[in-house]
């Protein structure tokens, strides 16, 4: 059976999108048939960010009207097998995310999938609780940042009363967290809260450090997942949240101040 | 920007984040999952009370807290402490637990009521302590109507109150409840090393704790 995995945070702007596209992808290199659906209904985003944007043809509230078939809606990756894309509508409103019709579509994809990612938007709407309602386990996105570490504590409260999980009590979902734009330097300053800081303060699993870096905006003008980008720090840190998440046991890198060298000045890594 | 300003360090931004968010996120964790009535039985308790006291809209706090077999009624009360010409000095605190067990066989309502003086003229003050008792003995009775007020407590009950804590010991038997003294507000929020473990804990059960916004910390 599939396991469905909500990419949540509550604040946006923290790296949702970035997270669950290099999180799929990674993945699927992994060998696992991997699905991400953008939840983010009426603000798309993860048809650019995976650089597919120019395929979308149907779309996920499509699928749930039954006005496309999933094979059409689906969109397969060009550069990494078994990974499929499901994006959002850009025209409907977030109402168009129905319990049945998402729960229906979720059922389907996981006769097909072994990782069903779902993307969440921002906020603790319709749409954000509709990504979260039927996921078995949530990689919380988090800042080190107050209001980010303050809205991952209300989405981890929703997490625990608002899903089929904690209603049905088929067991709790297994929480993962998941801080990006972590900076060593700053953080040792005293200037940015530190991993143990965060963690303490939601006391949920650590699963990765992504540090802040500028390929992720790289990746994302090029439309590639930054995992993609072997060279860059952000690109290893997901590669290594996926392995953890496959039950590597890895040390967390990327937590010590780096010293700059003239080279890597130079190429921006 | 003198000189010298160069060498002083500026307080740790981190370490006050930290801390805005501890207060912040306890406080939220306990507002979570509140019954609905929660907002007017605090808004009926207040109008009660200011019948008899001049007391802030946001004087009384009410949070219903949950451990593994019982609900705690959380009432705490910040009354204010006027001198001889009618000026707020200080205020005191009365606070009142009521723990309200669901059990099939026996149903039982402990009342521990506390007082906490913030201001040494309490002994003086005129709605200190008992007068608040069988206010707090009522409220036990109305959430859960199988209730029953114990005459002595029980050991769970015991071991809610802080002896340590406190300077008075009020043994006062009020409506078939036994009544202790003295329990720290502060006694509750996490200090421990176990915090991540506490946290996640509060954040499952719901638990309501005393947080920045109860009235001990006013003052």
């Amino acid at each position: 059976m599939a396991k469905i995995i909500v990419v949540t945070s509550g604040k946006g702007g923290v790296g949702k999108t970035t997270t669950s596209a290099s999180f799929a992808t990674g993945l699927a290199q992994e060998g696992h048939s991997t699905v991400v659906i953008d939840f983010d209904v009426g603000l798309r985003n993860l048809d650019l960010i995976m650089g597919c944007e120019r395929r979308v043809v149907y779309d996920f509230v499509n699928v749930i009207n039954k006005e496309a078939n999933l094979n059409q809606a689906l969109i397969r990756d060009k550069r990494v097998e078994n990974l499929s894309i499901l994006p959002a509508s850009q025209t409907r409103d977030k109402e168009a995310l129905t319990e049945e019709g998402v729960g229906g579509v979720i059922k389907d994809l996981a006769e097909r999938f072994e990782y069903v990612i779902c993307d969440s938007p921002a906020g603790i709407e319709q749409g954000a609780i509709m990504a979260m309602r039927f996921a078995d386990e949530a990689i919380v996105v988090t800042n080190p940042e107050v209001s980010s570490v303050r809205d991952s504590d209300r989405i981890l409260g929703l997490l625990g009363s608002k899903t089929v999980r904690a209603e049905n009590g088929s067991g709790p979902i297994k929480e993962h967290l998941v801080i990006t734009r972590f900076d060593p330097t700053r953080a040792n300053l005293g200037e940015m809260l530190s991993v143990e800081d965060i963690q303490e303060l939601l006391a949920i699993p650590l699963l990765a450090v992504i540090p802040e870096s500028e390929s992720v905006l790289n990746a994302s003008n090029l439309g590639a997942p930054v995992i993609l980008d072997d060279d860059s720090r952000a690109g290893q840190a997901y590669s290594d949240c996926v392995k953890r998440f496959l039950g590597q046991d890895l040390p967390h890198r990327f937590l010590e101040v780096q010293k700059k060298g003239f080279m890597s000045r130079l190429l921006g890594r | 920007m003198g000189f010298l300003d160069i060498f002083k360090r500026k307080p740790k931004s981190a370490g006050i984040a930290k801390e805005r968010l501890q207060i912040l996120v306890s406080h939220e964790r306990a507002e979570r999952g509140a019954p609905s009535w929660l907002p007017d039985l605090k808004n009926d308790i207040l109008e009660v009370i200011k019948k008899y006291v001049e007391v802030e809209q946001d004087a009384i706090t009410v949070n219903l807290g949950r451990d593994s077999h019982r609900e705690i009624l959380e009432l705490n009360i910040a009354l204010p402490e006027r001198d001889a010409d009618g000026q707020i000095v200080g205020s005191t605190t009365a606070a009142a637990k009521v723990k309200l067990t669901s059990n099939t066989t026996a149903s039982k309502a402990n009342v521990a009521t506390d007082t906490k003086a913030n201001s040494p003229a309490v002994k003086n003050s005129p709605v200190s302590g008992g007068q608040q008792k069988p206010a707090s003995g009522n409220t036990s009775a109305s959430p859960n109507p199988a209730a029953t007020n114990q005459a002595t407590t029980t050991p769970s009950g015991t071991t809610q109150v802080d002896k340590t804590q406190g300077t008075q010991n009020q043994g006062t038997t009020t409506q078939g409840t036994k009544t202790q003294g003295i329990k720290s507000q502060g006694a509750k929020p996490q200090n421990g090393k176990n915090q991540a473990s506490k946290n996640r804990q509060m954040r499952n059960a719901h638990t309501k704790k005393p947080t920045a916004k109860s009235p001990g910390a006013k003052t």
